[in-house]
């Protein structure tokens, strides 16, 4: 009897185990993701996918900070204290292919530009068309954008020159996500990364629908995406396009140049009648102590602080312009610029808060457009070009230019756009020299043309990637 | 001494036996252990009857037997002893342990095996040498005793994981960490952290050292391969304690110390060096000749025109050269060390158990930092029937780690204060308290406000259970079942207060989190060993294992305290955060093991292993491992007999084990959940996916022989291996234009190749006086033979955007790849490096200067350890020394604290190497002017700070007293035992640039950790 049990329980064993498991057994939960191949069907997913491009875009890698940051501590405007090591390398321009911002910043703006084009490539997609449309317009848009913030960094145009060149190399328009036959791309040429971009805007213009325009602000919308060619254009020096895209903005009648009072309360506020597109910041999405705020302004970092030339271009009384102020609670800043007590000058008045850090960070004003505007006034001949320049000081508590020349409305961007990482960009596109303005700068002077006008390649790209050659000089 | 009366006595009765008719007479006595303790279960047979008797719980025995009849005592774990009967009617006998038989089994955690039927390689340690070692976590105490195991300690900070590498490094990617076991069960070892920032927290810190029995750590093939899929690496076998039947014994131990740093001569600036050297700096920059252009800058002048300019904040000019010393502020002289363990075993002949309680507290060598545990062991055994034996082991402890921000440059790390605090500021207030508020100078906390503030708590948990149920169900067939379940749950918490550190601008915050993971293994299977013939022995066994571990994590946020005292999130107010998120793995394995010898001279072992894990998509998980293994027992052959050796055996295998060290879920292509933006949830794409992905694979060829001569005084082993790694799991590096870093992938191979020789000598052998000199030594010659091949058709180097290494054919993985360092320019004072990075030109253009392999990596190519132990009477000392080299480490921080700029001489401080910089041409220096506005890339990654990593360690001394059993009897105890131990006495250390210890995380850099600690203890052994 026993040893029948015995057998009984060796018969039970051997068929047990050896049956029991097989390789469904060892499927690992998915709880935090879901497979690619499997969970894009519908408008809804599209629409996740568009808020995981945007929250890329958020990142401090790109929007959230260091793009921002770079077009300023490049430039004659603002320098880093080294408070927190921070930016230190970029405000002496002697970065490196190993350099941490030329990695993070090339592969930040290409993952924006993947999830862009998963959305863009996504097929056989249920719901509504127009609505389908109005995501992958977007996604267009928003691969024009990155493209294009690429190319004014990695791209050859204002090195060994005068002027910029078209037909310097640029970088990767990438255009298909997960591509098998095409993992490793080679570089465009300028002009190719600048056509694509608005071959990919103009796709963006006929997909989408005013009617559904996200009212937030913080997703790209049928005005932004002229905007973003407005300022494309104005960078390649592409007056007619930038003209008429500039107009399509203004005719919009949507959006108004900021008064002097509201200047500054609009960037603690969100959706303003002055922005065409912000990045969204939230109490519980924001890049923290990694933000804006927090490396302008005194604190734990503030590493990045404002030049003295920069604060003498203002008149007094321009709410740009700088004053004492020392950071208390209740208090708000009277202009742009605060002057601590110790004499150090720093940007308290844009990305103002710090925690919880949760203001919007503008990314196209309705300023730049006006600008944009004026500018390609000027350039292609038009009129009223001093009454679009003069909209700006009007409401700065400036007194206004009597003259409409590209030398004003390049002083009106430096003066307007102070901080939000336009001022090396403008130097770069109109072949100018970054000067050595100040004792604290950290580099004594950089002429047009040098290979430092250009970011390295990363060497994680380089290294791994042959159709991608190195930058001059790296 | 007792001994020999014994023999004598022996020898004397066997006259007697000779003298004296047989006769019938009823012989009682005693039987005790060697420290008198009565020994119940001790079977007592007459030998060549069937009659016997069993000793009863006091020792003692009845039988009869006539005079000339040989009385045979055994005992598991004893030596069996025969006396003979002579006229006298009480025999006494003092059982001695059986050393011999304990050694000579080895632990393989499936399976135990005498040591001559091993055909593997595998070095086990005794529970006694790793009991004494001040340690909180058993794997420290391997250091040096384990050819071909290195050992670094990557924080000294107690609790922390150590990095543990067994012949080198196999994998470029995946994990190269080995296999933990215990009592024969797989367990997971992962740090558990509450954070990546703060000091690790390794598991088996859970584990108190005085609960091992021994350690056996397996290193090739044949050892390993049961362990199929994660045998690479090699596996750490540890079996814990087990009870023993007799009376039940107690024994108290505990160790008491202080410990300081081992080995730390990197020194900052003093507040008057460093004002010394801004005012030189700032003239070099902004005086006459100055490279900024003169703006009237002199030595005298320099600070307060400087404060004018805006370049030095304002104050510094009322610097008065106070010298605040903040580095030694930072230290906790004299760190308490206390480790106490009482624990009880016993048993009757058929239960027997073993329990413990222990306490440890542990203070580290810096302030904040501190470790406390407190455990609980308990196993039982029990003959349930004659053919069913039941064993349980549960081992319960609670470790409260309160850890520090050591795994970066962060502004509260203590380190960072000793390397980077700018010494103008003064840490205390006008009542001697530490400031708050913010230091006047620089962006760094006042580290002594935050840690004296803050609460950084991380508290593990673990409950490891074991339960193992052996069924015979045939003569020789035993079912064996073995059930383990292993609970970590850890807790972390970190408050940060609201005046000073990190959460100050948020007026305090709380992290809080939550981990458990749970372990799950089942082992069922039979194994049958018999004989045919005289000769062949055979013993086979096949075992189903699963495997099941789990992970659920939750963490919360809060900031901004609406006042002191409160520390928990209900008492936050803002930026509240939230998460939780779960993963699972699970491993399926079928294995079978044979092992065959004849008449113990020839050995063959055989494993396979069938192994599926859930890392790899469907249709790969599966993968199947094997080795063979063979030895020659020499020395049982005849022709050996008379011959010097007492043991000599030679031994080959060759098997092949596997890793799956992928991150889990890494097959598939996966969009993330995690996003979120204007307050709506997003996806992105977070995972490239390769469904062809599978197991990594390892062949191991070794071969050795091992061999005692003149009575075993003189004893080694030798060893050559040869480990070729193939479908390398590596990430392999993606253009970034896909909007991935890397995808997993099986590409590649590399091969690691050395040797392994262990020496013993007993120089002296008495009863009273033994000196035993002991040495182990290994090699491991790692190359890279074959890597994933890129668009052009080159290899694509898995560290590309590396700063610092280089994976190249040819060459060991993670090359070191750097500028070339060429010395300061007499002429100009700037620094130069070799323009083609080997020699010849040189340029002061840190960019312009090519990045070349150093040839070396920064794993050990040897390393070994020596030790010595010596007796007499009741003394004995004992010393170990530990040594590796042949690989370069990198000082990574000294692209911090050697700057020779504004960074260094403004905003923090620099190394007080910096007093030696270029002044005038003609200086002949190594480290380059100063120059407060120029940036001269001295810091930058160059072989400046590239050290030889050799260096030769006093892991150990220690002397100590067994009081003689006579006297300890005498005082009510049965043992007494008094250590005074040191670790880490000295150090040596080859390059003389390296001033940090040269103990470094196993990957080569220095870190802004806790360094290796030297510890003087005192240790107590009662038995009573």
């Amino acid at each position: 009897m026993k040893r029948t049990i015995k057998y009984l329980l060796l018969f039970v064993l051997g068929v047990g185990t050896f049956t029991s498991c097989s390789e469904d057994d060892l499927e690992p939960t998915l709880a935090q993701s879901k497979s690619i191949e499997t969970s894009i069907n519908s408008l809804n997913d599209l629409d996740a996918l568009l808020i995981g491009a945007m929250e890329r875009m958020s990142s401090s890698a790109y929007y959230g900070r260091d793009i921002i940051i770079l077009g300023e501590v490049f430039s004659d405007n603002t320098t880093s204290n080294a408070n927190s090591n921070r930016f230190v390398v970029e405000a002496q321009m002697d970065l490196n292919a190993q350099s941490g911002i030329a990695s993070t910043l090339w592969s930040q703006i290409y993952s924006v530009i993947a999830s862009a084009n998963i959305i863009i490539g996504a097929e056989g997609i249920s719901g509504d068309e127009a609505r389908i449309n109005h995501v992958k317009g977007q996604a267009y848009a928003l691969r024009a954008l990155a493209h294009f913030d690429l190319v004014k960094f990695y791209g050859q145009q204002n090195v060994g020159g005068s002027s910029l060149n078209l037909s310097a190399v640029g970088v990767p328009y990438v255009t298909a996500f997960r591509d098998n036959d095409n993992l490793f791309p080679s570089r465009n040429t300028v002009q190719e990364v600048r056509d694509f971009a608005y071959a990919d805007l103009e796709m963006a213009q006929s997909l989408m629908s005013a009617s559904l325009n996200n009212p937030s602000k913080e997703f790209i919308t049928t005005h932004a995406a002229y905007a973003i060619e407005a300022r494309i254009a104005n960078y390649f020096g592409d007056h007619p396009r930038a003209l008429t895209a500039a107009k399509t903005v203004i005719d919009s009648g949507v959006f108004s140049v900021a008064s002097e009072g509201s200047f500054l309360s609009n960037f603690r506020s969100r959706g303003a009648a002055n922005s065409i597109f912000e990045i969204a910041n939230t109490p519980t999405d924001n890049p923290g102590i990694n933000g804006l705020a927090n490396i302008y302004q005194v604190g734990s970092y503030g590493d990045v602080v404002a030049l003295p030339n920069l604060a003498a271009i203002y008149e007094d009384g321009d709410v740009r312009g700088a004053t004492l102020y020392s950071p208390t609670a209740g208090v708000l800043p009277t202009t742009v610029i605060g002057e601590s007590a110790n004499g150090t000058l720093r940007n308290v008045g844009k990305y103002p808060r710090t925690a919880p850090f949760e203001d919007n960070i503008p990314v196209i004003r309705y300023e730049e457009i006006v600008l944009i505007y004026a500018e390609a006034l000027i350039e292609t001949g038009g009129a009223d070009a001093l009454t679009w320049l003069n909209l700006i000081p009007a409401n700065r508590g400036a007194s206004l230019y009597t003259e409409a020349t590209i030398a004003n409305v390049l002083l009106e961007r430096r003066k307007e756009l102070a901080f939000e990482g336009f001022r090396f960009h403008d130097l770069a596109r109109t072949g100018m020299d970054i000067e050595s303005v100040d004792l604290i700068q950290l580099h004594t002077g950089v002429d047009y043309g040098a290979y430092n006008f250009a970011l390295p390649i990363p060497s994680s790209e380089v290294d791994v990637n042959a159709n991608i050659n190195q930058n001059t000089g790296y | 001494m007792k001994k020999r009366l014994n023999g004598i006595l022996t020898l004397l009765l066997v006259l007697a036996v000779q003298l004296t008719f047989a006769q019938n007479l009823q012989v009682t006595g005693a039987v005790t252990d060697a420290d008198g303790m009565p020994l119940p279960g001790v079977n007592v047979i007459v030998r060549g009857t069937n009659t016997g008797a069993t000793t009863d719980f006091d020792g003692n025995y009845t039988v009869n037997a006539t005079q000339g009849q040989v009385l045979v005592f055994s005992f598991v774990g004893y030596v069996t002893q025969n006396v003979t009967v002579g006229a006298q009617s009480v025999i006494n006998v003092s059982l001695q342990e059986d050393a011999a038989q304990l050694d000579e089994v080895i632990v393989l955690g499936y399976s135990t095996r005498g040591v001559e039927e091993v055909t593997g390689s595998s070095v086990q340690i005794g529970g006694e040498d790793i009991a004494e070692a001040p340690m909180v976590s058993v794997d420290q105490a391997l250091q040096g005793k384990v050819a071909g195991l290195q050992v670094t300690t990557s924080s000294g900070t107690p609790g922390s994981a150590q990095d543990i590498r067994i012949r080198g490094q196999s994998s470029l990617t995946a994990g190269n960490e080995p296999l933990y076991v215990i009592d024969g069960v797989p367990v997971t070892n992962s740090n558990q952290a509450g954070s990546a920032n703060v000091s690790s927290l390794n598991p088996l810190a859970a584990i108190n050292s005085q609960d091992i029995a021994s350690i056996t750590v397996l290193k090739d093939a044949s050892a390993t391969a049961a362990y199929g899929a994660r045998g690479s690496n090699g596996v750490i076998v540890v079996t814990t304690k087990r009870g023993r039947s007799g009376d039940t014994q107690f024994t108290f131990t505990s160790q008491v110390g202080v410990q300081n740093d081992a080995y730390n001569k990197r020194d900052v600036l003093t507040g008057a060096q460093r004002l010394e050297l801004l005012g030189e700096a700032l003239v070099n920059s902004y005086g006459a000749n100055g490279t900024n252009g003169d703006f009237g800058f002199t030595t005298e002048n320099a600070i307060p025109l400087a404060v004018q300019f805006g370049v030095l904040p304002q104050g510094t000019q009322n610097y008065d050269g106070t010298d605040y010393n903040w580095s030694g502020l930072i230290k906790n002289e004299d760190a308490l060390l206390q480790n106490y363990t009482f624990s009880a075993t016993g048993g009757d002949e058929l239960s027997s158990f073993y329990a413990s309680v222990g306490y440890n507290e542990t203070e580290a060598t810096v302030i904040g930092a501190a470790f406390e545990r407190i455990n609980g062991a308990f196993s039982f055994n029990r003959k349930m029937r004659d053919n069913m034996d039941f064993s349980t082991s549960l081992n319960v402890s609670n470790t409260t780690q309160n850890p520090i921000l050591e795994q970066g440059s962060f502004f509260s790390n203590p380190f960072i204060t000793r390397y980077l605090m700018n010494p103008f500021n003064n840490p205390f207030d006008a009542d001697g308290n530490p400031t708050r508020g913010g230091l006047q100078f620089g962006s760094l906390h006042n580290t002594l406000y935050v840690t004296e503030n803050n609460i950084a708590r991380t508290m593990l948990t673990r409950a490891l259970s074991n339960t193992r149920f052996d069924w015979e169900l045939f003569e020789n067939l035993t079912f064996r079942n073995t059930f383990s379940v292993d609970w970590q749950i850890t807790d972390y918490k970190n408050y940060q207060n609201r005046y000073e550190g990190d959460s100050r601008f948020v007026n305090g915050s709380i992290t809080a989190s939550d981990n458990k993971a749970f372990n799950l293994v089942y082992q069922g299977g039979l194994n049958y060993n018999f004989k045919l013939g005289q000769d062949h022995n055979f013993d086979v066994t096949g075992l189903f294992e699963y495997q099941k571990n789990q992970n659920q994590y939750l963490f919360g946020y809060g900031n901004n305290f609406p006042a002191d005292g409160l520390t928990n999130i209900a008492s936050a107010s803002a930026e509240f955060e939230a998460f939780s998120s779960f993963s699972d793995w699970y491993n399926v394995s079928y294995l079978g093991l044979l092992n065959y010898n004849f008449a113990g001279k020839y050995v063959l072992d055989a494993t396979i292993r069938r192994e599926g894990s859930s890392r790899f998509g469907p249709g790969n998980r599966f993968g199947t491992f094997g080795s063979v293994g063979t030895a020659w027992n020499v020395h049982r052959e005849d022709f050996m007999r008379g011959s010097v050796f007492n043991t000599l055996r030679l031994r080959a295998s060759y098997g092949i084990t596997g890793n799956n060290a992928v991150g889990l879920n890494a097959y598939q292509a996966l969009l993330g959940y995690g996003a979120d933006y204007s307050n709506n949830g997003g996806a992105t794409p977070t995972q490239f996916g390769n469904a062809d992905l599978t197991w990594e694979k390892g062949e191991t060829f070794d071969v050795g022989f091992t061999f005692g001569v003149f009575e075993n005084r003189l004893t080694g082993s030798f060893a050559y291996y040869n480990r070729r790694t193939y479908d390398l799991l590596q990430s392999v590096p993606l253009s970034r234009t896909t909007g991935f870093a890397n995808q997993d992938q099986n590409l590649g191979e590399m091969t690691n190749k050395g040797i392994e020789a262990e020496l013993a000598f007993d120089l002296v052998r008495t009863a009273d006086f033994s000196w035993n000199v002991s040495g182990n030594y290994a090699t491991v010659d790692n190359e890279v033979t074959k890597l994933a091949v890129g668009a052009d058709g080159n290899d694509i180097d898995p560290l590309a955007g590396s700063v610092y290494k280089t994976t190249q054919v040819g060459l060991p993985a993670g090359t070191w790849f750097m500028r070339t360092w060429a010395g300061v320019d007499a002429q100009t004072g700037l620094p130069t490096w070799f323009v083609n990075g080997r020699d010849g030109e040189v340029t002061s253009n840190y960019n312009a200067a090519e990045r070349v392999d150093q040839g070396v990596g920064a794993l050990p190519s040897y390393s070994g350890g020596l030790g010595t132990r010596l007796q007499f009477k009741g003394f004995f000392a004992e010393a170990d020394v530990y040594f590796q080299g042949g690989h370069k480490i990198y000082e990574q921080f000294a692209q911090f604290y050697l700057r020779t700029n504004s960074f260094t001489l403004g905003t923090y401080n620099g190394g007080a190497e910096l007093m030696d910089r270029w002044q005038q041409p003609g200086d002949v220096t190594n480290v380059p002017r100063v120059n407060y506005a120029r940036n001269d890339n001295f810091h930058a990654t160059s072989t400046r700070h590239l050290y030889d990593g050799d260096f030769v360690r006093l892991r150990n001394v220690a002397v100590g007293y067994n009081l003689p059993s006579t006297f300890a009897q005498s005082i009510g105890i049965t043992g007494l035992t008094l250590t005074l131990r040191g670790t880490n006495l000295a150090t040596w250390v080859k390059d003389d640039g390296l001033l940090l210890d040269p103990e470094t995380q196993a990957i080569g850099y220095t870190t802004l950790t806790t360094p290796p600690v030297e510890t003087y203890t005192l240790g107590i052994n009662v038995k009573f």
